[in-house]
Order: C-alpha cells, then sequence, then structure tokens
C-alpha cells in the first residue's frame, strides 16, 4: 500500500498540471530559497533544507532533518548526557555545533548548547544548513564535526504574522507565534513558542520511565542598517527518563533547564565584523532511587543527588575580510569566556564541596584564504590557534584547527577534497567531576580527517558521492577500576563512504535517496562498530496539497534492522489557513538505543537485562496554521 | 574573481549569487510577463531607484532601464520613499503595504510569508486603461 502511495504520488507528480507563471513563482521561491543560503560550495561539504523543504515535511525540531546525518533522537552528539549508560564514553558535545543566525548556542557544562537547545520549536526558523566536518571559518572557528546553523524567518519575505496549533498523540502540543515586520527602519522578527512534548511511557520492573518535556521558547531579533541585536529566552522542564537510576527505576529524576541569550552584531565598516554573544544557564536536577545511584568513597551509598548551577558563556569576536581579484582572505581573533558563577551540589541532601575549576577562557586568533586559481580550480587555506585557559588544579594548553581545501568544478561536475587537524578542547563537565589524574592531566582530543566529495548533475539527476576517514588521538574514557577519565593509548579510526541521489520532477516534486556505511576501528575504545543507515524522502506537491514520505533505515552489525516511516499532507485552505497531518515513526520499527542495566543490590553488582527502547515515539500530529 | 566564485560555487545551485537574497533571473521573466501583459512593445522602459531591482535589468533584454520617472513606461517602488504622487505615473510594486499608501500602484509582485504573489487591483488597472488579459485575469482583486 505504501509503494503503491509512492507510486502514485509519483505519477501526480509527473504529469501534475500547472501554469506557466504559477510553475515560474515555483522555480523562483525554490532559487531564491537557495539562494538566501550563506553557502558556497567550496566551503566544505555540506546539507541545505531550504524553507520549502521544512514546510513540505513539517519540520518541528532539529530531529526532523538530522536523520540525513545519521543521527539518533536522544543521542545529540556521540552519546547522550542524560540516557547515557555507556558510562566508558563521556559525552562529548563539542562535536555538533548549532548557531542561530550567526550566534553560537553554546553550553557551558558540555561546550555546545546542541544537548540542551537541541530541541527547540523551529516555527521562527526559514532554512537551515549542516555542514560536515570544519566547514570554512565564515561560518565557525570552532573545532567541530557537524555544524547546524538555523536562519530565522525575516521581514522582508516573512512580514506579518504566523500562528501555529498542534495536537499530536497522548496530548502532544505545540504551539507558536511568529510575527516579523518592519517599523521605519527596523526590522524585527519575533516569535514565541510552547510545547507540551508528551513521549510515550516505557516500563523497567513495572516502574514507569518518563521522558516527559515542558518547553518554552522566546525569539527577537532587531535589525537597522549595520546594527543587528538577537535575544532568546529558553526554558525546558523534563523528567530524566533513566538517567542515574542504575535498575533504571528512578523515583525522582527532574530537570530544569533555563537559557538567556544577547547578541550583538555591527557591520559598521564593510570589511570589519564585530560580534558579542553573552548566555546565561541556570539549571536544576534532582534524581533519587531506592537504590544507591552511586558509591561514592566519602558519603557511602548515594540514594539522592541534586544540584543547582548558574553559569555563563561571553563570546565576543572581530572578523576582517579582504578580497580581490585570486584572494578571500579572513582574519579574526575571538575570544570565549565560560564561567560556572555559583553550584550546589548535594549527596544525600548533605552539600559537598565544588571543585575549585570554575573558568575556561580561550584566546583564538585565525586566518583563511581562499585562492582562486582558474574558473575550474580553488584551493583554500585556514589555521586558527587557542590558548585554552583554566583555573583550578588544571593547567593551560593550546589547541588548533588546521584546514586545507580543494575545489575542481567543472560545468555539470565537482569534486573537492579537504584535509582537517583539529583539536577538541575536554569537556568542561569533565574537569568539573575532579576525576582526573592530576599527574597525567587530559590532553585534548585529535582528530584527523581526509574528506573526499564528488558530485555530477545532469539534468534533474543529481549523484553525490562522499568518503570520509578520520583518525583520532587522545579518545577520553572512564576508567573503571580507578574511576578517573583517562585518554585511550590507541587511536582509533573511523570510515564513513556516503552514496546520495537525488531527482527534480520540478520545483515542488522531488526524490531524494541516500544510503551511508560507517565503520569505527579500535583495539582499544570498543569492539569495531559497523553501521548502516539511509533514507528515500518523496516531495510532492499537487493543486493545494503538499505530500511527504520518508523511510529511514538503520543498521548496525546486530540481528535488527530497523525502519522508521513518516508521512505528510498538507492542505492549503486558503491564503491564510493551512492544515496539516503528520505521522511517525508509523510501523514502530524506528532505531532502538540500548539502556544497560545493573542491580546494585548484588555483590558484585549483577547485570540485568538491558532495555531497548526506541528513541523516536510512533506519533500523529494534526497542525493548523495561520497567517495573518 | 567574482565571475569565478560564481561559476565554481553554484552549478549544483542553480543561478546562485550570494550578494542577492532572491533569484533575480527567473525574478526577471516574471516582470517581463507581468509589464507585457498591459504593455505592447518591444521594449519597456522601467525607472526603478532600489539597488536590487538594478539585478532584474541584467538578466532581460526586454525590460529597460531609465534614469527618470518622466521617461518610464512603469516606475517600480521598492519602500515608502520611492512612491512618486503623480498620477499620469504607473507605479508597479514589490511591497504588498505600498499599494495602501499610493493609489498609483497597479499592483505587486511581493513576498507573501515567504511565498511570491502577484496582485493587481481592478479599479486601478480601469483608471489607467489597462487591460492585462485573461492570462494574468486570476491575479485581479477588485480591492485591498
Amino acid at each position: 500500500m505504501r509503494i503503491f502511495s509512492f507510486i502514485i504520488l509519483a505519477v501526480i507528480s509527473l504529469y501534475g498540471n500547472q501554469d506557466d507563471l504559477d510553475s515560474l513563482l515555483d522555480t523562483f521561491t525554490q532559487n531564491s530559497d537557495l539562494s538566501h543560503k550563506t553557502k558556497l560550495e567550496n566551503s566544505g561539504i555540506s546539507y541545505i533544507f531550504t524553507r520549502q523543504d521544512l514546510e513540505m515535511m513539517q519540520v518541528k525540531e532539529l530531529k526532523d532533518v538530522l536523520k540525513m546525518i545519521n543521527y539518533k533522537q536522544s543521542a545529540f552528539g556521540l552519546s547522550d548526557p542524560n540516557y547515557n549508560k555507556e558510562l566508558a564514553f563521556p559525552f562529548n558535545s563539542s562535536s555538533i555545533r548549532l548557531f542561530i543566525n550567526n550566534f553560537e548556542v553554546t553550553s557551558t557544562v558540555y561546550g555546545s548548547g546542541i544537548a540542551e537547545m537541541g530541541d527547540i520549536d523551529l516555527s521562527f526558523i526559514n532554512h537551515i544548513e549542516i555542514y560536515m566536518l570544519n566547514p570554512s571559518f565564515e561560518f565557525t572557528t570552532e573545532s567541530t564535526t557537524v555544524l547546524i546553523k538555523l536562519f530565522s524567518v525575516d521581514s522582508k519575505r516573512d512580514k506579518g504574522g504566523k500562528l501555529l496549533v498542534s495536537l499530536g498523540s497522548r496530548g502532544y502540543t505545540q504551539n507558536s507565534l511568529v510575527y516579523a515586520n518592519k517599523i521605519k527602519d527596523w526590522s524585527f522578527t519575533t516569535s514565541i513558542s510552547y510545547t507540551d512534548d508528551k513521549r510515550k511511557r516505557h516500563q523497567s520492573l513495572n516502574e514507569p520511565l518518563s521522558r516527559d518535556s515542558v518547553k518554552k521558547h522566546l525569539f527577537l531579533t532587531l535589525k537597522k542598517d549595520y546594527h543587528s541585536f538577537q535575544g532568546g529566552y529558553f526554558k525546558k522542564d523534563s523528567d530524566a527518563f533513566i538517567n542515574m537510576s542504575l535498575d533504571a527505576t528512578p523515583t525522582v529524576d527532574d530537570i530544569e533547564y533555563q537559557n538567556y541569550s544577547f547578541g550583538y552584531e555591527n557591520s559598521y565598516l564593510d570589511n570589519i565584523r564585530f560580534l558579542i554573544n553573552y548566555e546565561q544557564e541556570d539549571s536544576l536536577g534532582h534524581f533519587a532511587d531506592d537504590n544507591p545511584l552511586v558509591i561514592h568513597p566519602v558519603f557511602g551509598q548515594v540514594r539522592d543527588f541534586s544540584y543547582k548551577s548558574d553559569n555563563s558563556v561571553l563570546t565576543s569576536e572581530v572578523k576582517y575580510n579582504y578580497s580581490d581579484e585570486k584572494n578571500d582572505l579572513l582574519v579574526g581573533i575571538k575570544y570565549r569566556d565560560r564561567a560556572f558563577n555559583s553550584k550546589e551540589a548535594s549527596f544525600n541532601g548533605i552539600s559537598f564541596p565544588n571543585s575549585n575549576f570554575d573558568r575556561q577562557t580561550f584566546y583564538s586568533a585565525y586566518f583563511e584564504n581562499q585562492f582562486t586559481i582558474d574558473e575550474s580550480n580553488v584551493i583554500n587555506f585556514g589555521y586558527q590557534s587557542s590558548k585554552v585557559k583554566q583555573n583550578g588544579n588544571y593547567s593551560d594548553y593550546n589547541i588548533h584547527l588546521l584546514r586545507m581545501g580543494y575545489t575542481y568544478s567543472l560545468k555539470d561536475f565537482t569534486a573537492k577534497v579537504y584535509y582537517f587537524n583539529s583539536e577538541l578542547p575536554v569537556e568542561p563537565y569533565i574537569l568539573e567531576t575532579g576525576r582526573i589524574d592530576s599527574t597525567n592531566p587530559l590532553k585534548s582530543l585529535q582528530n584527523d580527517s581526509l574528506a573526499l566529495e564528488l558530485k555530477y548533475k545532469n539534468n534533474k539527476h543529481l549523484t553525490r558521492a562522499i568518503l570520509s576517514f578520520t583518525k583520532t588521538d587522545n579518545g577520553v574514557k572512564l576508567d573503571t577500576r580507578t574511576r578517573r577519565y583517562i585518554n585511550l593509548t590507541n587511536s582509533y579510526n573511523t570510515i564513513s563512504p556516503t552514496v546520495e541521489y537525488s531527482y527534480s520532477f520540478n520545483a515542488k516534486n522531488k526524490l531524494l535517496a541516500n544510503l551511508r556505511y560507517k565503520k569505527i576501528d579500535s583495539k582499544s575504545l570498543i569492539d569495531e562498530n559497523k553501521q548502516w543507515n539511509g533514507f528515500i524522502r518523496l516531495l510532492n506537491s499537487y493543486n493545494d496539497f503538499d505530500f511527504f514520505n520518508e523511510i529511514t533505515y538503520d543498521h548496525d552489525g546486530g540481528y535488527k534492522h530497523y525502519y522508521n516511516y513518516s508521512l505528510g499532507v498538507d492542505y492549503r485552505y486558503s491564503d491564510t489557513l493551512r492544515i496539516s497531518l503528520k505521522g511517525e515513526n508509523i510501523l514502530d520499527k524506528a532505531y532502538e538505543v540500548e539502556y544497560q542495566r545493573i542491580d546494585p543490590t548484588r555483590f558484585p553488582p549483577l547485570t540485568m537485562e538491558s532495555l531497548f527502547i526506541s528513541t523516536i515515539d510512533r506519533r500523529v500530529i494534526m497542525s493548523l496554521k495561520y497567517y495573518f | 574573481m567574482l565571475v569565478y566564485i560564481v561559476k565554481i560555487s553554484l552549478f549544483i545551485y542553480f543561478t546562485i549569487t550570494p550578494l542577492f537574497a532572491y533569484d533575480s533571473k527567473t525574478a526577471a521573466i516574471i516582470y517581463e510577463k507581468i509589464f507585457k501583459s498591459f504593455i505592447d512593445s518591444e521594449k519597456i522602459n522601467i525607472y526603478a531607484e532600489s539597488i536590487d531591482f538594478s539585478e532584474v535589468f541584467k538578466h532581460s533584454s526586454l525590460l529597460h532601464r531609465v534614469y527618470s520617472p518622466l521617461e518610464a513606461d512603469i516606475t517600480v517602488v521598492t519602500k515608502d520613499d520611492e512612491i512618486i504622487k503623480d498620477k499620469t505615473l504607473i507605479l508597479f510594486a514589490t511591497d504588498i503595504d505600498l499599494i495602501k499608501k499610493s493609489s498609483n500602484v497597479i499592483g505587486a509582485f511581493y513576498w507573501d510569508h515567504g511565498r511570491p504573489k502577484i496582485i493587481f487591483i481592478r479599479s486601478r488597472l480601469k483608471y489607467y486603461n489597462l487591460d492585462i488579459g485573461y492570462f494574468f485575469s486570476k491575479y485581479i482583486k477588485d480591492d485591498f
């Protein structure tokens, strides 16, 4: 039946009758969407989701688009800080960076804001760009493996308001109001959103496990001439699912997180851009279990753990750009200060002393040049050096980022090759635990990556192949014997080939297919890890209806094969009203994450049967959009 | 240099020019169709102050830029202070709000919540005695 619906929609797309001018308007929309991008081909390996893509796919959160990069919903980074039971692998969020317009969403504790704000409502977003490995310094100078850039709507194309009301399974609701306009010379965009994310309940030893959350988000941009202001407030109250409970039966598991941000950018001088951004984070956590959460050398069996923290991040940057016939040079300096302003933590209700580490400051300088040899050949080279200053018992160190690329382009064919050598700083939350051997300080994680991308476009067909190879040194793990974080003695390699094909029937009807293989090879970290991931996505439009069909496939070497089928219909009732229906994980066969359980009451602790829980719920959502 | 970069950068993503926030090539074709609907001429004289609009001229052999509204068949206005209060001039807007601000704006090609739209005002077409033909009739509104 599903295959049948695919075929029917494809036929509709091919023979759909649009008049000439409407078709031109569709083409204009699509091309303008793409021309709105800051992207240039030689900036890196990228994926673009246009406004039209986001609307047709009924994208509500980042998880709806990150399937393209083999993303698992509960794992924003290598693992998830809240759900991770693989204690040997510390959470490394700095490998995925998140930006809203030109301002990075950061985190004092985890490095990147993806862990805490990776599931914000995207109603206010116009388009999304995702860059793999380290893109041009024009986009970020932070060492990263995935860069996500969200671009908000603006008054030029979205003057007026949009009210969105969504209702879904189990009482899920998402309501938002986005309004953009121009008053005299000031243009502004504002958005307010409320999400009550009711999730499927799972059970462990007959105890319910909840990961419900309530999210509130306020966003504002103000622009005039060369001034640009951006502010935001985000609050999330969530049940922390299994969290610290070793046998997955928590009695209390609450997390409350708040983020206030304010940024300003000035481009008064043509070639110079100045940016400053301040983020304030407040968080609370309370976890309790009948059984011990941890065995502490001083507190003994800890059954109740709570924390409260008040942190901030200040970022400031100045960039200078110079261009001539052959060169496009970018030079800049950057300052970032992460401060743990106050923190309280208690075991069994008794406060314990904080570590004396409460500050991490980065001073960076960088340059990048894109040199155009001729019409077909462009090379680029970038280098950044950063001094990382830390207090407490931790010494200062330097990290660097080297980026080299070559782009060869013919009319229908592009080849790109990149080499990156980058270091990721040790995550602050690892330092904060104090579980580091002072005589053998942790070294920063180092990646050596080589990436190749080939693209061929033939009329409506686009084929792309990407091959990346990364050698990682100084991986971090928790030594289960000493309970201290240590560097791995051996490096590990990751190889990942991807093939992708897309066919555009016309501006609003597209087929996209992707298949990716990833193999992590290591003697000291884990057993060999192989993953297959792919998807087929069909976007169609017929008269006032937009259709979206997508199936993703995941296989990680075990005996299970996972399929996540999603579909959506969007009906344009009038110029001001749209009604849509979306189904996620319709087959209820989406990828499952293993949650290991231990019975801590036994000695030695007994390993229990693991829980396998899908990170994406089966869910139906109905939405109503009103434009005014 | 710019030509090189553009060529290298953009074959996948169609006619992108990073300097402009819209597809000026397709916009030129659409403007040609709109203006041709009521001006039957091999050359249409356009007066437009906006720098953005100058990109449209580069992609059109039909639309000819003039530097005085008095020489123009149509004046394209993109913001309030470009409106000329001379009832003899025919204005066409790129912002729907400008239709409210001047009665000699006969129509607009504009963005509405991320979608491009075309509108003509029936009474104003009648005032200027313009017949835009059947092809554009679905874009005519009685009032705004």
